[in-house]
C-alpha cells in the first residue's frame, strides 16, 4: 500500500500493518509481492505510452511476477508532464486461481481510486468503460467447468479519462480496488510542462487563498462514537471497524465505526472569525465554541451486488488540533449509521468499505448484510 | 377631285367646318353664297343657309348631335349647295360620330347590384380601360373613337348582357364561375406517398421537410419549402392579373419556432391569423391563360399538417386544395456479408432492382415506431460482400456460442478493423444518410488480456475454459488487429507441476545394484568397492580372519553409500540407480562373502533416510521439466474454449516430453502447467456515432432488434438532450419548452452516464451516453444506478433507455422524446449534436 507514497518513517508501521491485515483477509494474499520489489522491474515512464504496451510480454512485470503474486498490481509512470501527455496510463494486473477470479470479475467490478492528497480530493470510477448498448451481465462460467490453474488479467487504462481527473499539477495516488482486495498504490507526480515557469509567489498566493476557505459542514450529523469503536491510533492513519455480519431489520442500523489520526489541511481548519458561517454550518460545539477543524475522510463503498463504487465524504469535526513536527494533526473516533447516507447501496449484499484521507487509507472493512426488512 | 375630309369625332363635340370652294370648276375662288347641309344619311339634320363665302373660304361651327341610344355610331356628312341657284352640290366633309360614354350595370342572378366586379373595355389596339363596379354595381367608361368590346373579368361569368334599348347602357347579369387550380405540385406523380400508411393521397401526402433541396416542386426536391403554381381551372379563362387567393391552415403542433411556417413572396397580401395557424395571401396571373407561383415554408418539424387551398374568392378560396403532412426521411446504406442474407428480406425498388434489407419482421416494427415521430427510414443501397476464407470476422455460430452450430456468422469490432473485405459505403453527400454495418456480434474496444496458467492432467484436454466471465469472447485473431494470431505463446513455457507431486512420490531411494568383478588382489579375501558414477574413492573390505563383515566394515560401506548422494545429478543420470562395483575374488567359495556385501548394501539402503529427488517430471538437475509452449498443440475450438495436446518423445533416447509423464500427481506422473496469452473482447448490441452504425442482428425477437435500430437512430437524431460531462449541450429544438429537457434531478427523465462521482445534475453511473428513463418508477430516479431497475416487456421504458435485452422492453419514444423528435431539424443526422447550434 505504501508504494511510492512518501510516508514519513514514523507512520510506516501502521500503514504496513493495515496492509498485512488486508492481505490475510484473503487467502491469496499470502504470496503478496511487496511493492518495493516492483521497483526492480519498473519500466521507464515512457513505456506506458508505447503502442502495444498492453500486449503480451511487453511489460516485464507480467513475465517476472507471473504466478508469484496473487492479487492486484498496478504500475504506471511516476512523473507525467501535463503539457506533453494527455493521458495517465495505468497498467493493472490481477492474478488469482480460476475459482477466485470467477468470484471477482475484475474488469466488471474493479474500481480505480485516485487521491489528490494535497487537496484531499478523491476520484473513483469503474476500471473499465463499456461502450455501445450494454448487454452487461455478470454471468460467470459455472465453477465445475473452470480449469485448474490461474488466470491473470491485465489491462491498460487511462486514469485521467476514467476518473475525469483534473489535469493540473500535483501528486496523485492511484489504487485499484476489487472488493476486499486492494492493489499497491502508485504515486504519480503531475508536473507542469518543462517550459512552464512555476511561480512560487503565485503558488503561495493560491495556497493562502485555499487556507482562507471554510471547511464544509460536518457530515453526517455530529454524533458520539459507539463504545466499541476502535481506539484512536497512536500513529497517523485510519482504522475501520464493523460487525462482519449484520441482520437488517425494520428501523435497523448498519453501523460503521472508525478512528483516525490525520494531518489537517489549512482549508480544513475552522476559522473562528467566521462566526456566522460556523454557526450556520454546524461548526459550533454544544458548549458554544467553534470546533478547531473539520477533517474530510472519504468512504469508498463497494457492494457485491453493484458494479460501481460509491463515495461518501465524512466531515469529522474535532475540538482540538495539535502540532506535530510543525504540522497540525487531529484525531478522533466516529460511528456512522450507513443507512442514513444518501443512496447508500443497501440490500442483501456484502459491503466492502475503505477510508481514504490525503496519503492515508484504511484496510477494508467487510459487512455481510442479511436483509430482513421486507419480512 | 378635291379632298374630302374623313374623320372620327365624338358626339356633342363642336365640329368646325372649314372649306375652300373654287368657282367654275373651282378654277378660281368661289364668291357667293352657299347652303351648308348637315346630313345623317339622307336626313338633313340642320342647314346653315346663305353662308357668305369670302375669299373662297367658308368657316362654320356645328354642335354634333348625340349618337342615338339605338345606334352604335352614325356618319355625319357636310354638304355644300352653291352656285347661282345653289344648283351645285359638294360633300365637304364626312365624319364618324362616336358615343362618348359607356355605362354598365352589373347584377347577379338575383338582380342585386354587384360591386367590385372587374371589367375591361378594349378598343382593338391600344390600352384597354379597366375598372370595377361601384357600390351600385355601376361602372362608367369613357369611350374612344373606336369600336369597343366590354368584358367582365374573372371570376365572373356573364349570363346576359342587355343593351337593346340603349346601346351604351349595358345591363349585365353575371355569376361567379371561375375556379382556380393548383397546377404544381402534381400529387398524382408516383413519388408522393400518402401521409398515413395505406391512406389516400387526397387526405394528405408526405412532404420530407429535412430534404436538402428546397424551392422545387414537391417530391422532386422535397425540402421544407414547396413551390406552388396556380392557374385558372380552365386555363384560357385566366386573365392577366387575375387574383388567385391562397389560404393555408397549419396544425402548429410542434411549437418549433424556426423557420416559421409562412407564405413566401411572390405571394402578395401575406397575412397570418389565428396565432399563425391561418396564412393568407394572393397571387396574380402573369398573363392571360397564364399561371402564378408562390412558395410555402413548412418548417422542419414532423407531423405538421398544411392544408393549402386556392381560389378566386377572397373570402373563401377553396377551389382547389392539397394537404401536406411533414415527414422526415432518413436513409441508410446497408452493408452485410452474403452469409447473413438468409436472415434478411429481399425487396424490390421502384426501378425493379432487387436488394436485401433488414428482415421485414424487424423493419415493420421500426417503421411503426418511427412513424410516431414522423420519420421514415429508407434503404438506398445495400452492399453485399463475401469475406475471404480465414478472415478473422468469419466464424461459426457454434464458435461464437460454444455449440455445435455450424452456421457461418460475421463478427466485427467497434473500430471496424475486422471488416472482412466489406466494401466502402458510397460517398455520403446527403447529410440525412446513415450507414449501417450488420453483424452477428460486435466487439467492444475495452478488451482484456488474459494470461492463464492451466494445469493439464492428460495428454489431450478438451474444453479448457479461457475466461471465467461469460461475456468475453476470444477469437482466433486478435481483436482490433488486422491479422494477428490471438493466442500467443512466445516466451512462455510448459512446466511440469512438481509442486503437485507428494514428497514421498518424488523423493525416492535409489535402486542399489551390486556387481562383482574378478580382480586378483594381493590379499585373498579382499574386495575393493567403488561406485563409478556417484562414488568418491573406494572402500576396501578384507574378510581375512573374520566370519563376515565387521561393524567397522558396515559403517565404512554406509559412509560410502551416503556420500554418493552428494552427486544426486549423477545418480539421476543413471536413472536413480547406484551400481556398486565390487572387485575381488569370484572363485567358488566366496559366495558367502558376496552375499554379505549385497546384504549389507540392502540393509544400508533400507536404514538410510537419504533419498534422491527423482521423478519423470524432473530433469537431471532435479528441476521440473519445462520447454517452450510451441511444443504444445493448442486448438482453438470455440470462442471460449481451447483444446490442448502435449507432445511425447519420439524415441526412448530423447529427453522426456510432457506427454510422457502428464497425469494425476503420482510417483510416475505429474500435472503439466501450460501458459498462453489472449485478448478477449466484450460483445455488445450495436452503437451509433457520426452517422455510422454497427448493428448486431441478434438471435432475439424482432421487436428487440427494432428497438435497438430505433434507439441508435434516436442518438443520430440528437437524443437525449443532456449536456456532456464537459458541459456541451445537445440543443433543444428552438421554441420548444425547456421543460421537456428536464433530467432526473430536476423533475424530468433524462440522464447521462459519467464515469466518476458525483452523480448529480442528471448524471448517473450507468449506460453509455445520454438517455431517457421515462417508464421507470420515479422513486428510482435519485439512485445513481436507478436501483438497477431495467424495463421488461410488461413494464417497458422509452426507446431511449440505455440498454436493451432480448425482450420488447422499449416499445416507443416516450411523450417527451416524441415531442422533441417531432420538433427536431433532421437535415443533418451525421453531426455531433453536443455543442451544435442547430436544434
Ligand atoms: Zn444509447
Ligand atoms: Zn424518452
Amino acid at each position: 500500500m505504501s508504494s511510492g507514497v512518501p510516508i514519513r518513517a514514523v507512520y510506516c508501521g501502521l500503514v504496513a500493518a493495515g496492509l498485512l491485515l488486508a492481505q490475510t483477509g484473503s487467502r491469496e494474499g499470502a504470496r503478496k509481492l511487496m511493492t518495493n520489489e516492483l521497483e526492480a522491474v519498473r519500466l521507464p515512464d515512457s513505456a506506458f505510452w508505447e503502442a502495444g504496451s498492453q500486449d503480451h510480454g511487453l511489460d516485464p512485470l507480467v513475465k517476472k511476477y507471473k504466478t508469484s503474486h496473487f492479487g492486484i498490481l498496478v504500475d504506471g509512470p511516476r512523473e507525467v508532464m501535463l503539457s506533453s501527455r494527455e493521458t495517465l496510463p495505468l497498467f493493472t494486473y490481477y492474478m488469482g486461481s480460476y475459482r477466485a477470479t470467477a468470484k471477482r470479475d475484475f474488469p466488471r467490478v474493479a474500481s480505480i481510486v485516485v487521491m489528490a492528497p494535497e487537496r484531499n480530493e478523491i476520484h473513483v470510477a469503474p476500471l473499465l468503460e463499456k461502450r455501445g448498448e450494454s448487454l452487461l451481465t455478470g454471468e460467470t462460467e459455472p465453477e465445475a467447468n473452470l480449469p485448474e490453474g490461474y488466470q491473470m488479467i491485465f489491462q491498460m487504462v487511462d486514469v485521467r479519462r476514467r476518473t475525469e481527473l483534473p489535469w493540473r499539477a500535483g501528486r496523485v495516488i492511484s489504487q485499484v480496488l476489487l472488493w476486499d482486495l486492494q492493489s499497491n498504490r502508485l504515486e504519480t507526480k503531475l508536473v507542469a510542462g518543462s517550459g512552464a515557469f512555476s511561480d512560487p509567489e503565485k503558488e503561495k498566493f493560491l495556497a493562502a487563498e485555499r487556507a482562507k476557505q471554510d471547511p464544509p459542514a460536518p457530515f453526517p450529523a455530529v454524533s458520539t462514537a459507539a463504545a466499541d469503536a476502535p481506539a484512536v491510533p497512536q500513529e497517523i492513519g485510519i482504522v475501520l471497524a464493523a460487525p462482519r455480519v449484520v441482520v437488517l431489520e425494520k428501523q435497523g442500523r448498519l453501523e460503521l465505526s472508525g478512528a483516525w489520526r490525520l494531518p489537517v489541511l489549512p482549508e480544513e481548519m475552522v476559522k473562528p472569525a467566521h462566526a456566522e458561517y460556523n454557526k450556520a454550518n454546524g461548526l459550533v460545539q454544544a458548549g458554544g465554541g467553534a470546533y478547531a477543524a473539520c477533517v474530510g475522510v472519504h468512504l469508498v463503498v463497494q457492494s457485491s451486488e453493484e458494479e460501481t463504487a460509491d463515495v461518501y465524504t465524512l466531515r469529522l469535526p474535532v475540538a482540538q488540533v495539535e502540532m506535530v513536527d510543525g504540522q497540525p494533526v487531529a484525531s478522533g473516533r466516529f460511528t456512522v449509521n450507513l443507512l442514513q447516507l444518501p443512496d447508500f447501496p443497501v440490500g442483501e449484499a456484502t459491503l466492502f468499505l475503505s477510508a481514504y484521507s490525503k496519503e492515508w487509507a484504511s484496510e477494508p472493512a467487510t459487512i455481510g448484510v442479511v436483509d430482513r426488512r421486507q419480512q | 377631285m378635291p379632298d374630302i375630309v374623313k374623320e372620327d369625332i365624338f358626339e356633342e363635340s363642336t365640329y368646325k367646318v372649314t372649306a375652300t370652294i373654287k368657282s367654275g370648276l373651282f378654277s378660281s375662288k368661289y364668291k357667293g353664297k352657299l347652303d351648308l347641309l348637315y346630313k345623317k344619311g339622307d336626313t338633313v339634320l340642320h342647314t346653315d343657309p346663305d353662308v357668305d363665302v369670302n375669299k373662297g373660304v367658308v368657316q362654320k361651327d356645328y354642335p354634333v348631335p348625340k349618337v342615338p341610344d339605338t345606334e352604335e355610331t352614325y356618319v355625319l356628312k357636310i354638304v355644300a349647295n352653291y352656285g347661282k341657284n345653289k344648283e351645285k352640290t359638294r360633300v365637304l366633309a364626312e365624319a364618324t360620330v362616336w358615343p362618348k360614354t359607356l355605362k354598365l350595370t352589373v347584377k347577379d342572378t338575383e338582380n342585386k347590384p354587384l360591386k367590385e366586379v372587374p371589367f375591361e373595355v378594349s378598343f382593338g389596339s391600344g390600352q384597354p380601360t379597366r375598372g370595377d363596379t361601384d357600390d351600385k354595381g355601376i361602372g362608367n367608361v369613357d369611350l374612344k373613337k373606336a369600336a369597343y368590346e366590354l368584358k367582365i373579368k374573372a371570376p365572373w361569368e356573364v349570363i346576359s348582357n342587355k343593351n337593346d334599348a340603349k346601346k351604351r347602357e349595358h345591363e349585365i347579369v353575371v355569376r361567379r364561375n371561375m375556379e382556380a387550380k393548383i397546377v404544381k405540385p402534381d400529387l398524382t406523380k408516383p413519388c408522393w406517398s400518402p401521409a398515413t400508411e395505406g391512406g389516400d393521397t387526397a387526405a394528405g401526402v408526405r412532404q420530407y421537410v429535412n430534404a436538402p433541396k428546397t424551392g422545387e416542386n414537391g417530391c422532386d426536391g422535397d425540402g421544407s419549402v414547396i413551390e406552388f403554381e396556380v392557374a385558372c381551372k380552365k386555363l384560357t379563362d385566366g386573365l392577366k392579373n387575375d387574383k388567385i387567393y391562397i389560404k393555408v391552415e397549419f396544425s402548429k403542433l410542434a411549437e418549433r419556432s424556426t423557420p416559421v411556417p409562412a407564405l413566401l413572396a411572390p405571394a402578395q397580401g401575406i397575412a397570418s391569423a389565428n396565432n399563425g395557424k391561418t396564412l393568407t395571401g394572393f397571387v396574380q396571373l402573369a398573363a392571360d391563360g397564364g399561371t402564378a407561383k408562390f412558395k410555402l415554408q413548412l418548417g422542419y418539424a414532423g407531423g405538421e399538417t398544411f392544408k393549402v387551398s386556392v381560389g378566386y374568392s377572397k373570402d373563401d378560396p377553396s377551389d382547389d386544395t392539397q394537404t401536406f403532412v411533414t415527414w422526415r426521411k432518413i436513409t441508410y446504406q446497408l452493408r452485410f456479408p452474403k452469409l447473413m442474407k438468409v436472415r434478411m428480406t429481399e425487396k424490390t425498388r421502384k426501378d425493379g432492382t432487387k436488394y436485401f434489407d433488414l428482415p421485414d419482421a424487424v423493419f415493420n416494427v421500426v417503421k411503426t415506431r418511427l412513424a410516431a415521430v414522423f420519420v421514415e427510414y429508407e434503404n438506398i443501397k445495400s452492399h453485399e460482400f463475401d469475406p475471404p476464407q480465414g478472415a478473422p470476422c468469419l466464424v461459426t455460430r457454434g464458435y461464437l456460442e460454444d455449440s455445435a452450430d455450424t452456421t457461418p456468422v460475421y463478427v466485427i469490432d467497434e473500430d471496424l478493423v475486422w471488416l472482412g473485405g466489406a466494401p466502402s459505403f458510397d460517398a455520403v453527400a446527403d447529410k440525412r444518410e446513415t450507414t449501417i454495418t450488420f453483424c452477428d456480434a460486435a466487439l467492444d474496444e475495452s478488451v482484456k488480456t488474459v494470461n492463464p496458467t492451466v494445469s493439464l492432467k492428460a495428454v489431450e484436454t478438451n474444453d479448457v475454459i479461457i475466461d471465467t466471465a461469460v461475456s468475453y469472447k476470444y477469437f482466433v485473431k486478435r481483436p482490433f488487429q488486422a491479422d494477428m494470431v490471438n493466442l500467443q505463446v512466445a516466451g512462455y513455457e510448459w512446466v511440469a507441476d512438481m509442486a503437485a507431486v507428494a514428497n514421498t512420490d518424488k523423493n525416492v531411494k535409489p535402486t542399489v545394484k551390486v556387481e562383482f568383478v574378478r580382480e586378483d588382489r594381493e590379499d585373498w579375501d579382499e574386495y575393493e568397492i567403488t561406485e563409478p558414477n556417484a562414488g568418491t574413492g573406494s572402500v576396501v573390505i578384507n574378510f581375512t580372519g573374520t566370519d563376515g563383515l565387521t561393524t567397522g566394515d558396515k559403517a565404512k560401506l554406509k559412509t560410502f553409500y551416503e556420500a554418493c548422494f552428494d552427486k544426486a545429478t549423477e545418480i539421476r543420470q543413471k536413472n536413480n540407480v547406484l551400481t556398486f562395483k565390487v572387485s575381488g575374488p569370484v572363485a567358488d567359495g566366496h559366495e558367502a562373502q558376496h552375499r554379505d556385501i549385497t546384504n549389507a548394501f540392502n540393509a544400508i539402503r533400507t536404514a538410510s533416510a537419504k533419498t534422491i529427488l527423482y521423478h519423470p517430471g524432473l530433469d537431471e538437475n532435479g528441476q521440473p521439466r519445462k520447454g517452450p509452449m510451441s511444443d504444445v498443440t493448442i486448438e482453438h475450438v470455440t470462442s471460449r474454449k481451447l483444446k490442448f495436446k502435449l507432445p511425447k518423445r519420439a524415441s526412448d533416447t530423447e529427453a522426456l516430453k510432457p506427454g510422457d509423464f502428464v497425469g494425476e500427481a503420482s510417483a510416475e506422473k505429474c500435472p503439466v502447467n501450460v501458459t498462453y496469452s489472449m485478448v478477449g473482447a466484450y460483445t455488445y448490441n450495436g452503437h451509433a456515432g457520426g452517422g455510422s452504425q454497427v448493428l448486431v442482428l441478434r438471435n432475439v425477437i424482432p421487436e428487440a432488434i427494432a428497438a435497438t435500430v430505433c434507439h441508435e437512430l434516436g442518438h443520430a437524431m440528437g437524443m437525449s438532450v443532456m449536456p456532456t460531462a464537459s458541459g456541451d449541450t445537445i440543443p433543444m429544438p428552438p421554441g420548444v419548452s425547456a421543460d421537456l429537457a428536464k433530467h432526473v434531478d430536476n423533475g424530468g427523465w433524462y440522464y447521462r452516464n459519467k464515469s466518476a462521482a458525483p452523480y448529480s445534475n442528471g448524471f448517473r453511473a450507468l449506460h453509455q451516453g445520454p438517455h431517457c428513463s421515462n417508464g421507470m418508477p420515479s422513486g428510482k430516479k435519485t439512485h445513481q444506478k436507478f436501483e438497477s431497475w431495467s424495463p421488461t416487456g410488461a413494464s417497458p421504458a422509452c426507446i431511449m433507455w440505455g440498454s436493451g435485452g432480448g425482450e420488447d422492453s422499449r416499445t416507443q419514444y416516450c411523450e417527451n422524446c416524441t415531442k422533441i423528435l417531432k420538433a427536431r431539424d433532421l437535415r443533418n443526422v451525421r453531426k455531433t449534436w453536443a455543442g451544435s447550434a442547430e436544434g
